[in-house]
C-alpha cells in the first residue's frame, strides 16, 4: 500500500507572476548586493511548498492543521516550511533582494496520473514534460490530477 | 536411442526418475549422456558430482535495422511471422519488438534494400559437466531475461549428440506441454511421462499424451507416489491402453534423500531395485 | 488530432473494448473534424504479437492518443518511443461516453 496519492502541486494554485523585484533603492541608501551587475545568487528563491504555505495560510486563511492536510505533509513539517517561506521573505525585504518563485518546468518523476474526475490514468511524454506547465487530463481536459502509484499492477503481462 | 523424460504437471519427479536412471546406467556400464534440456532451471547437477569441462554461448539471430538505409517500404513488417516488426514513416521508425523476434531471418530476407543485417545475441550457455564414472552430463542452461527456451534445447541436444556418441541419451524435459516440452520431446525417440495419481497430474498428463499423440510420438508412464490417491489415473490408462513401466510408491526416505541431493539408487537398495526394473524395461523399447 | 479509442463493436454507442491488442474494432476519431472511422482489428486472432500490430496500423493512421481500459506490458515502450499517449479509461463506458468527454 503505498500513502495518501501524492498531488502534483503545480495543479493547486501555481504562482501567476514569476516574483518580484525591488523598485530601487532610497535616495541615498545602498541596496545591498544590488547594483549594475546583480548577482542571480544573491535573489531569493521560494520553493513552491513555501509559497503555497504562504497562500494557504496568510491568504486562504486556513489554520495550520487544514493547510498541513492539503499539502500532504504532517503539521510540524508545515510549521517549518511556513518559517523558512516567512525568514526569505522577510530577508528579501529588509534586504532589498529579488524573490524568484520556483515555477516553470515542473519536475515530473512519476509515470502516470489520474484523473480525479473522470478516473482515467495516463501517461505524459518526456518531451511533453519539459513543456508543460500544468497538467490536463487528456479525455475530460480536467485539471485535478494526482500521481498514480499503483503503476505496478498497471500493464497486463500477456 | 535419445529417451525424454518429461510430465505434463511439473513437480511429479522427472529430475528424480532422469537423474536416479542415469546413474544405474553408468553404474551397469552403458554407454549413456544426460541432457539437461530444463533450461530455465537446469538442476540436474545437484544430484551428481560434476566437474566442468567445456562450455560455449548459444547465440540466436536478431535484426540489425539501419534506419538510414531503410526506405519505409514495411516488407519486414508482413513478413514477420511473429508481430515482431513495426515500421512507421511518420516517425521515421523501423523497430523490432526483442520480447517476440523468434530470430527467423524472414525480415532480413524481406528487405528489398538491405537494411537489415545480422547480430546475434546470446541467449544461454552449454556446459559439458562430467561425473566421476566419466560419463557426460550435457546442460543448456538459458540467459535470464530470454523469452525463449528453443534454442538453448536445441543446441543442448545438437552438442550432446554430436560430441558425445553414446547408447542412450536421456533427455530430461522441461515442465508443462508447451514450446520447450514440444521442442525436447519431438527429439527423441520415446518418452517417459512421469506423473502422480492426483486430478492435475492426470489432467496434465492427459494434456501430454494429447500434445504427443498429434506428434505421433511414443511414449510411456511412469507413476510417481502411486499408492497416494485413488485409482482414477490407472483406470483412465488402462482405459487410453498406455503402458505403465514402473509405479514408484511415495516413502518419506525418498524424499529427505532428493531434499539432500542425493540419489535413492546410491542410497535406498529398496529402490534401486525399481530403478533396475524400469532400464530393463526401457532397453527392452 | 487523431485519437483511437478501443470498441466491442463498430458503433457509436458500443461500450468501450477492454483490451487494446484484442480490441473488436477501432474508432479512429478526429478532434478537429469530428468524424468517426471505425478500422476492425485483423490482429484479434494472432497469437503472439498484437499489440505490436495494433500498434503498427494506429501509428501509420497518426493516431496521438489511445484510449482503452487496458494495455499489454509490451506496448508501452513502443508508445512511448512514438510519443502516442495512453489513457486507460473508467470501464463500463461508451464510444460515445468518451467522445462526449473529448468534446468539453
Amino acid at each position: 500500500m503505498v500513502g495518501r496519492p501524492q498531488k502534483i502541486r503545480k495543479i493547486a494554485g501555481a504562482p501567476s507572476v514569476e516574483g518580484f523585484i525591488p523598485k530601487g533603492p532610497r535616495r541615498g541608501r545602498q541596496l545591498r548586493g544590488r547594483g549594475r551587475f546583480r548577482r542571480h545568487e544573491e535573489d531569493i528563491f521560494l520553493l513552491f511548498e513555501e509559497y503555497e504555505s504562504i497562500r494557504l495560510l496568510d491568504y486562504e486563511g486556513l489554520n495550520q492543521t487544514a493547510a498541513s492536510e492539503q499539502m500532504h505533509v504532517s503539521r510540524p513539517t508545515l510549521t517549518r516550511i511556513y518559517q523558512r517561506a516567512r525568514q526569505k521573505v522577510a530577508k528579501a525585504f529588509i534586504e532589498g533582494r529579488v524573490i524568484r518563485f520556483e515555477g516553470g518546468k515542473v519536475n515530473f518523476k512519476a509515470e502516470w496520473y489520474q484523473c480525479t474526475d473522470c478516473e482515467s490514468i495516463f501517461n505524459i511524454s518526456e518531451k511533453k514534460q519539459e513543456v508543460m506547465e500544468e497538467v490536463m487530463c487528456p479525455l475530460c481536459s480536467g485539471s485535478k490530477i494526482i500521481v498514480y502509484h499503483a503503476a505496478d499492477s498497471l500493464m497486463d503481462d500477456e | 536411442m535419445k529417451i525424454s523424460i518429461a510430465s505434463g504437471k511439473g513437480g511429479t519427479g522427472k529430475t528424480f526418475v532422469s537423474t536416479n536412471l542415469f546413474r544405474l546406467m553408468q553404474l551397469q556400464q552403458k554407454s549413456v549422456v544426460l541432457v539437461d534440456c530444463d533450461v530455465e532451471v537446469p538442476n540436474s547437477h545437484v544430484f551428481l558430482e560434476t566437474t566442468d569441462i567445456a562450455n560455449h554461448s548459444v547465440t540466436d539471430f536478431r535484426p540489425d535495422i539501419n534506419l538510414d538505409a531503410c526506405i519505409f517500404c514495411g516488407k519486414c513488417v508482413d513478413y514477420c511471422h511473429f508481430n515482431a516488426m513495426i515500421c512507421v514513416p511518420g516517425a521515421h521508425l523501423t523497430k523490432m519488438v526483442a520480447d517476440l523476434c523468434h530470430g527467423c531471418t524472414a525480415c532480413m530476407v524481406a528487405c528489398p534494400v538491405g537494411a537489415i543485417t545480422e547480430n546475434q545475441i546470446e541467449v544461454g550457455q552449454v556446459t559439458t559437466k562430467v561425473t566421476k564414472d566419466g560419463a557426460p552430463l550435457v546442460e543448456g542452461r538459458i540467459k535470464v531475461g530470454t523469452m525463449s527456451a528453443i534454442p538453448a534445447i536445441n543446441e543442448a541436444v545438437a552438442y550432446a549428440t554430436s560430441q558425445y556418441p553414446a547408447d542412450y541419451y536421456l533427455l530430461d524435459s522441461p515442465p508443462g506441454t508447451s514450446c520447450p516440452f514440444i521442442q525436447t520431446t519431438a527429439k527423441s525417440d520415446i518418452v517417459l511421462l512421469v506423473t502422480e495419481p492426483t486430478p492435475f497430474g492426470l489432467s496434465d498428463l492427459t494434456q501430454a499424451m494429447d500434445t504427443l499423440d498429434n506428434m505421433n510420438k511414443s511414449y510411456r508412464v511412469v507413476i510417481n507416489r502411486a499408492d497416494l490417491g485413488d485409482d482414477t489415473m490407472e483406470k483412465y490408462l488402462e482405459q487410453r491402453g498406455v503402458e505403465v513401466l514402473a509405479r514408484i510408491p511415495f516413502d518419506k526416505q525418498i524424499a529427505a534423500c532428493y531434499a539432500s541431493g542425493r540419489l535413492v539408487v546410491d542410497e535406498l537398495p529398496v529402490y534401486r531395485a525399481y530403478f533396475e526394473r524400469l532400464v530393463e524395461k526401457i532397453i527392452a523399447l | 488530432m487523431k485519437v483511437v479509442i478501443t470498441s466491442k463493436e463498430n458503433n457509436i454507442n458500443s461500450l468501450v473494448d477492454p483490451r487494446f491488442g484484442r480490441a473488436a474494432f477501432f474508432a479512429v476519431y478526429d478532434t478537429d473534424t469530428d468524424s468517426i472511422e471505425w478500422l476492425g482489428n485483423d490482429v484479434v486472432d494472432m497469437q503472439h504479437g498484437a499489440g505490436t500490430g495494433a500498434v503498427n496500423l494506429l501509428a501509420n493512421l497518426g493516431a496521438k492518443k489511445i484510449f482503452a481500459v487496458a494495455f499489454g506490458a509490451k506496448v508501452k515502450p513502443l508508445l512511448d518511443e512514438l510519443d502516442i499517449q495512453m489513457v486507460i479509461v473508467k470501464e463500463n463506458q461508451t464510444v460515445a461516453n468518451i467522445i462526449a468527454l473529448l468534446k468539453k
